[in-house]
């Protein structure tokens, strides 16, 4: 009887001791596995984010430190007209690129879920999402010759349909450069918008619809009493990806204008490679990076609050 | 001992000896620019290749270990700083004498000593055999000593800009460039080119380096030409060169003295000018033309009928579908700037080029700069660099014994022209001076500030760049604190 009663207790002492091993791997596993990425995240990311921070208080120029500077490098970017124009140009290329970019992406989501067909649809979503595959720098320089001042493809197109008037140097004026550059990748429909759109789009429920157009609902009369407000998540995560990336752009510049003429397309972005790698100025650069981080981050905490303020998701 | 212990001690031996080195070897990494360019210069590459097989023959013990070049002029500066500030930079690399010479100097070894020694590859008695330094002209070293006296280069070869010229376009609308007598001439003949629907001159401008500032070089010497040699300084005094280009400690000083200011009537002529060519004579859209091949491309074209490149250009030209011929810059009659004082337009050309070869500061710390001095010295041997020149066209070398290869020899007439006075923009200064004077002539040429909103940005520009410049070198610029 003791024999058998022992055998039952060690068989119980495994069990527990099985299930411990279990509930320790379902516990620790994933930590296991994320901690390489958030080596790498903190090595390379969050470091350098922070040590910018400190950075931006010295005069190092990439090698050495020989000066604390305080508050002078924020207060040298604030006093430079360059800094400043590019802020402002930051504001209206990124206000420009995250209008058009959501419209038309959101716009031709639409067009395509009115298929009926799932054939259609996908071969819709492949022409759409395959032009993400093209660098984008190969994309600019395409656009470099849309924009070229003689015989560009753009004021070639002007000439021919009778608009010869219009031709101009597209980034080679003030008064276009930084509204040329805002228009690459027209009709921009963005590859990840979309995809992001026609997925919520599709993910509405039925019975809503079928609310919706028992209660006759027009086409138009539905994307906005319907889908606008079941994809506030999906636009606000857009609007927020397509944010961070104007005030981080630097691509335009770094292909098509350097910057110019004058200021016209200045960005911080552009200002942070230059200081860094033209003039050495790694302090100044940080100062400049602290300040985009400090714009991105600002613009991200009311958009999550607004994301928040009384959404109805799908799915809810 | 078992058979499976006995295969474990001969394995465990057996990778020993494979991760041992024969001999002890010193690795030598050099970036030598478009020397090596195996992608985009296969016959120039393998030239530079065998010289290293040649090397490390001699030298069995040595492992050259050659970067390829980087295309883009600020991509691989980009790289050297990311180098620089990861404390990996390759022992000898490439670097504008200019640009180095606006930095501190702890970057770069001085090579003084080393140049004051024998080159033990020249041959004995030719120039270098005694003193390595004969063998660079001299002219050359006066233009890149640096601001406090040291070489930290050798530069191996010159090149020179001009107008490339399509004879036929120009020859079909009665165009002869060779009968220009003075600047006013020149934009005669754009505006006559205009009236005829044609774009004149093809040069391009940015806020960066770009071939309007090699114009600009030109204009500015002919407004100051008359004072500029009162701005040399004593320590830097040439018997060979009475008329020099400016280096930046001289113009430095001439700015804090006031001698070089936005307002001496000479700012004003520069001004005129610069716009009187920017309206008449370079093509429609010049600031929009983001980089030298797009201006290539447009003259290959016909899109332009002149275009002001480098000597470096004319081999890609001989398969132009027209008759290609060369010329250059007129010279300023005293109508056109009362302050010139040549009869001749002055050259933009010097060792501003793709031999430009310093060590950086990191190989000594290393212990490897005897080596890499060895190597740049067996490098730039006459009879060895002769063969790199020979594959280099477009390139006028300059080391004592190397013949120019044909292509280059176009532009020796150029050659013989004073040189410009001041050197590009991105030089005359800091960077930073450099892009924000592209900025605002950017504006003002395109007619988007008047000249007296560009005087009062240019002054402040002009002297906080001394400022800098000053903080940056006190130790050897004393006249910065008088």
């Amino acid at each position: 009887m003791s024999s058998m009663s022992g055998s039952v207790e060690t068989s119980r002492r495994r069990t527990r001791e099985r299930r411990s091993a279990g509930y320790y791997v379902n516990k620790y596993l994933p930590w296991i596995l994320l901690a390489p990425v958030l080596v790498h995240l903190v090595i390379f990311r969050y470091i350098p984010t922070f040590s910018a921070f400190f950075y931006s208080l010295t005069d190092w120029d990439g090698i050495r430190i020989r000066r604390f500077l305080g508050l002078r490098n924020f207060e040298d970017l604030f006093a430079d007209y360059v800094f400043l124009d590019g802020l402002r140009n930051m504001a209206i290329y990124t206000s420009l690129r995250v209008v058009l970019l959501i419209a038309f992406a959101f716009l031709a989501a639409e067009f395509v879920i009115s298929f009926r067909s799932a054939a259609v649809r996908t071969f819709w979503k492949i022409v759409f999402v395959v032009p993400m595959v093209v660098p984008i720098s190969v994309t600019y320089l395409l656009w470099g010759f849309i924009f070229a001042p003689q015989n560009g493809m753009l004021n070639s197109l002007l000439q021919a349909i009778g608009l010869a008037e219009m031709a101009r140097p597209w980034l080679g004026s003030s008064a276009t450069a930084l509204y040329s550059i805002a228009f690459v990748q027209f009709p921009f429909i963005s590859g990840l918008a979309f995809l992001v759109f026609v997925s919520a789009l599709e993910g509405i429920p039925r019975d809503v619809m079928d609310a919706c157009e028992i209660e006759g609902c027009g086409r138009i009369r539905r994307v906005f009493a319907v889908d606008i407000p079941m994809l506030r998540g999906s636009l606000i995560f857009i609007a927020v990806l397509l944010v961070l990336s104007g005030i981080q752009a630097v691509e335009p510049q770094l292909i098509l204008t350097k910057g110019g003429p004058g200021t016209a397309t200045e960005t911080p972005g552009w200002y942070v490679y230059r200081a860094a790698f033209q003039y050495g100025d790694f302090g100044l650069a940080a100062a400049a990076g602290v300040v985009m981080v400090f714009v991105g981050l600002v613009f991200s905490y009311y958009t999550v609050r607004a994301r928040y303020k009384g959404a109805y998701d799908v799915g809810q | 001992m078992s058979l499976s212990a006995r295969l474990t001690a001969a394995t465990a031996g057996a990778v020993l000896l494979a991760a041992m080195p024969a001999s002890a070897q010193t690795t030598i990494s050099a970036y030598v620019n478009q020397y090596y360019a195996p992608e985009t210069n296969p016959e120039l590459s393998a030239v530079t290749e065998e010289l290293v097989v040649e090397y490390e023959a001699e030298h069995p013990d040595v492992d050259i270990q050659l970067i390829a070049h980087i295309a883009d002029v600020n991509a691989y500066q980009a790289w050297l700083t990311t180098r620089f500030t990861a404390g990996d930079e390759p022992d000898i690399a490439w670097q504008q004498f200019y640009q180095r010479n606006s930095e501190r100097g702890d970057n770069w070894l001085a090579l003084n000593d080393y140049l004051e020694a024998p080159n033990p590859y020249a041959v004995a008695g030719e120039p270098g055999s005694e003193r390595w330094i004969d063998s660079f002209f001299e002219n050359v070293l006066a233009q890149i000593r640096a601001g406090d006296g040291s070489w930290y280069q050798v530069n191996t070869n010159w090149v020179e800009t001009g107008f490339y010229v399509n004879e036929d376009m120009l020859s079909a609308n009665g165009v002869d460039i060779s009968s220009w007598q003075d600047w006013g001439d020149m934009i005669d003949t754009c505006r006559q080119l205009r009236e005829q629907g044609i774009q004149p001159i093809g040069v391009f401008m940015t806020p960066e380096w770009s071939t309007y500032q090699w114009l600009d070089d030109i204009i500015v010497t002919g407004a100051f030409a008359d004072v500029m040699q009162s701005w040399y300084l004593e320590k830097y005094d040439n018997e060979f060169l009475p008329w020099r280009q400016l280096n930046p400690e001289e113009f430095a000083k001439a700015v804090k003295e006031g001698k070089f200011s936005v307002e001496d009537p000479r700012f004003d002529t520069y001004l005129q000018l610069t716009k009187d060519m920017a309206d008449n004579c370079l093509v429609e859209g010049f600031a929009g033309i983001p980089e030298y091949d797009t201006l290539f491309n447009m003259f290959y074209n016909q899109q332009v009928a002149m275009v002001w490149l480098g000597s470096w250009s004319a081999p890609s030209l001989e398969d132009v579908p027209f008759s290609v011929g060369s010329g250059y810059m007129p010279p300023f009659s005293k109508q056109d700037s009362p302050y010139a004082i040549h009869d001749t337009s002055y050259r933009v050309g010097g060792p501003s080029s793709s031999g430009q070869f310093g060590l950086t500061a990191r190989t000594a710390e290393r212990g490897t700069a005897e080596i890499a001095i060895d190597f740049l010295r067996f490098f730039t041997a006459p009879q060895n660099y002769a063969r790199v020149a020979a594959a280099d066209s477009g390139y006028i070398p300059v080391i004592e014994g190397v013949e120019p290869p044909a292509v280059a020899t176009a532009f020796q007439e150029i050659a013989q022209l004073p040189e410009r006075g001041l050197t590009d923009p991105i030089g005359r200064l800091n960077q930073q001076f450099g892009t924000e004077h592209n900025r605002l002539m950017q504006s003002f040429m395109l007619g988007e500030i008047d000249a007296a909103q560009l005087k009062n940005q240019y002054q402040r520009a002009l002297d906080r760049a001394v400022e800098d410049m000053c903080f940056e070198n006190e130790a050897e610029w004393t006249w910065c604190a008088e």
